[in-house]
């Protein structure tokens, strides 16, 4: 109950910000904060609770972002269609990348996966009918609900809100859920799980396919917001670390986690990209870098479980050593 | 007359040029014992990978409640099957806790988590871990993860038990409350057991039925006395101590 009346708490005031903040600068941290904590959860699903490290999750990002834009801009669809059929070729694609690489032990998906992004980021630098290659796909701005498209950050900031809650809700929902223990106990010990009647290789395969349509959904959002995409700015393999890296840091297979991890470093990030300026490009990402290596070296699983376990009062940590 | 659960029938296994389960031979029935021995090495930990299906075999058929296992896949076909397993060398899914755990093996039975949880409670109590449900799988000592292992294994509600060495390591205290836990899972839930085992007094005191594996073959079967007075057993024992001294 207690997390419960936490969670609604906050929400509220989130809700609640715009009509106090005014600062554009900051309801456009917030709004990138609400996309990358929806994005790290997609990655969650699969790299965090059944264990399996994507770092291609860039390509379902953009795949999704891509159908959006070239289907508004070249074919006329509302984005809704554009953003259904983004949603289904990237679950149709972690499934053909996934149901190999799932009966097969070792680093093959993580492999993959990277390899799969940078063929999608090649394949739309190269196509260029169809993606205008580097020079990006500008969308006209036209305002009103059906084409997903608002003036001011406002709407932005309430729809990428409830894209957070949303996806945050769906992992709470499936940490609890028979589902998530299955993925769990998948990454925990694959041989263990068989034996306890877990089809390993299926609910890895579930989890990518859900990870990936999230994440499409999130490249969708990222589009209509930025109205501008280029494949190096959806494909890089930066984009992927970023959901891999939120995720650890806030911690892997916690509800919370990627919340926390993107609250973290998002506004980090933007914040050292306005005080560096141009000179020193990149010097956010060298500071991620660090951040991470600090992170695994001290709290290697995360801040939201360290920061449980300092919760914990004394009196049940030493019953617990006494039983050890 | 009691029915056979698993019956096994000229199984090999393999790896290369190694024959390390050759024409292998035997059947138990329900709510029976049995123990599976023989010196390191012998082929009992494959033998158990071939019925639980982690491991599928060269040639042979596996015959389980009348239904032809023998290339079944993927392992967790098995188990939903009826076949229980543990580990030699002890998985518990180590970073969730005790109770966690042994909800994993019942939600195979138990879809609800409220009834999988609820069952796993009465497992936890019947191997009498239930004192710890809260502590990380991880934190428990080799006793209290082997007994969390049958546990997780019996949670799935198996009509055959494989238990592989759930005694090594421990002290004769513990072993000595072990074995009636075992005894009286076959009992009360009519399971057919088998238990690969190195504790000599352990497999005798506990088993009906005792099949004896060396390289790779059945070399005796019997009851625990026939099996003892064997003189290809005493031979496969014997030797193998002379040639390690």
């Amino acid at each position: 109950m207690k997390r419960w009346v936490w969670s609604l708490f906050i929400l509220a005031l989130l809700s609640a910000l715009p009509l106090v903040v005014e600062t554009q600068f900051y309801l456009h941290i917030f709004i990138l904060t609400f996309l990358y904590a929806s994005f790290a959860n997609s990655w969650n699903l699969i790299g965090g609770y059944a264990g399996q490290l994507s770092l291609g999750h860039a390509a379902f990002f953009g795949i999704g972002a891509y159908a959006c834009a070239i289907g508004s801009v070249k074919f006329g669809i509302s984005p809704f269609i554009g953003l259904a059929i983004g949603v289904i070729i990237a679950v149709l694609v972690s499934a053909a990348i996934g149901y190999p690489c799932f009966r097969l032990r070792g680093p093959f998906y993580t492999l993959s996966t990277i390899a799969f992004a940078e063929v999608v980021r090649l394949l739309t630098l190269y196509w260029r009918d169809l993606t205008e290659g580097a020079v990006g796909i500008l969308i006209p701005f036209k305002p009103g609900v059906a084409n997903l498209i608002f003036s001011g950050k406002v709407p932005y900031y309430y729809i990428g809100l409830a894209m957070m809650a949303l996806s945050t809700f769906l992992c709470y929902h499936v940490e609890r859920s028979r589902f998530g223990y299955y993925l769990v106990a998948v990454r925990e010990d694959e041989d263990a799980a068989e034996a306890c009647g877990i089809r390993s290789a299926r609910y890895k395969l579930y989890a990518a396919m859900i990870s990936a349509a999230i994440a499409a959904v999130c490249g969708v959002f990222y589009v209509q917001y930025m109205l501008f995409i280029d494949p190096e700015g959806v494909f890089n393999l930066n984009v992927s670390i970023q959901a891999a890296l939120m995720t650890i840091i806030g911690g892997a297979g916690t509800w919370l986690g990627p919340v926390v991890g993107a609250a973290l470093l998002i506004p980090l990030g933007e914040f050292l990209r306005g005080w560096l300026g141009g000179a020193a490009r990149g010097l956010h990402m060298a500071f991620y870098g660090i951040v991470l290596i600090v992170v695994v070296m001290v709290i290697p699983q995360g801040i939201v479980v360290t920061v449980k376990n300092l919760l914990k009062t004394k009196a049940t940590r030493k019953v617990e050593e006494e039983r050890r | 007359m009691r029915r056979n659960v698993l019956e096994v029938k000229d199984l090999t296994r393999r790896f290369g040029g190694l024959v390390a389960v050759d024409g292998v031979s035997f059947q138990i029935a329900e709510g029976e014992l049995m123990g599976l021995i023989g010196p390191n090495g012998a082929g009992k930990t494959t033998i158990f990978n071939l019925i639980s299906g982690h491991l599928l075999p060269t040639s042979g058929s596996i015959r389980f409640l009348d239904m032809d296992i023998t290339h079944l896949k993927p392992p967790a076909a098995r188990c939903l099957a009826g076949i229980g397993r543990t580990f030699q060398i002890v998985k518990p899914f180590g970073g969730l806790t005790v109770w966690d755990n042994v909800t994993i093996g019942a939600l195979a039975r138990h879809p609800d988590m409220g009834e999988a949880r609820e069952r796993a409670r009465q497992m936890l109590e019947f191997v009498g871990l239930w004192g710890y449900k809260e502590v990380a799988a991880r934190s428990l000592t080799l006793p209290g993860r082997k007994r969390l292992e049958m546990a997780r294994a019996m949670a799935t509600e198996p009509k055959l038990l494989l238990l592989d060495e759930v005694m090594a390591g421990l002290t004769p205290t513990e072993i000595s409350e072990v074995l009636p836990m075992i005894r009286r899972f076959a009992e009360e839930f009519n399971v057919a057991i088998i238990v690969v085992e190195h504790v000599m007094a352990a497999v005798m005191r506990l088993c009906e039925w005792i099949v004896v594996i060396h390289h790779g073959k059945k070399i005796s079967e019997g009851t625990p006395k026939e099996v003892t007075k064997d003189p290809k057993v005493i031979e496969a024992y014997l030797g193998e101590e002379a040639f390690i001294a």
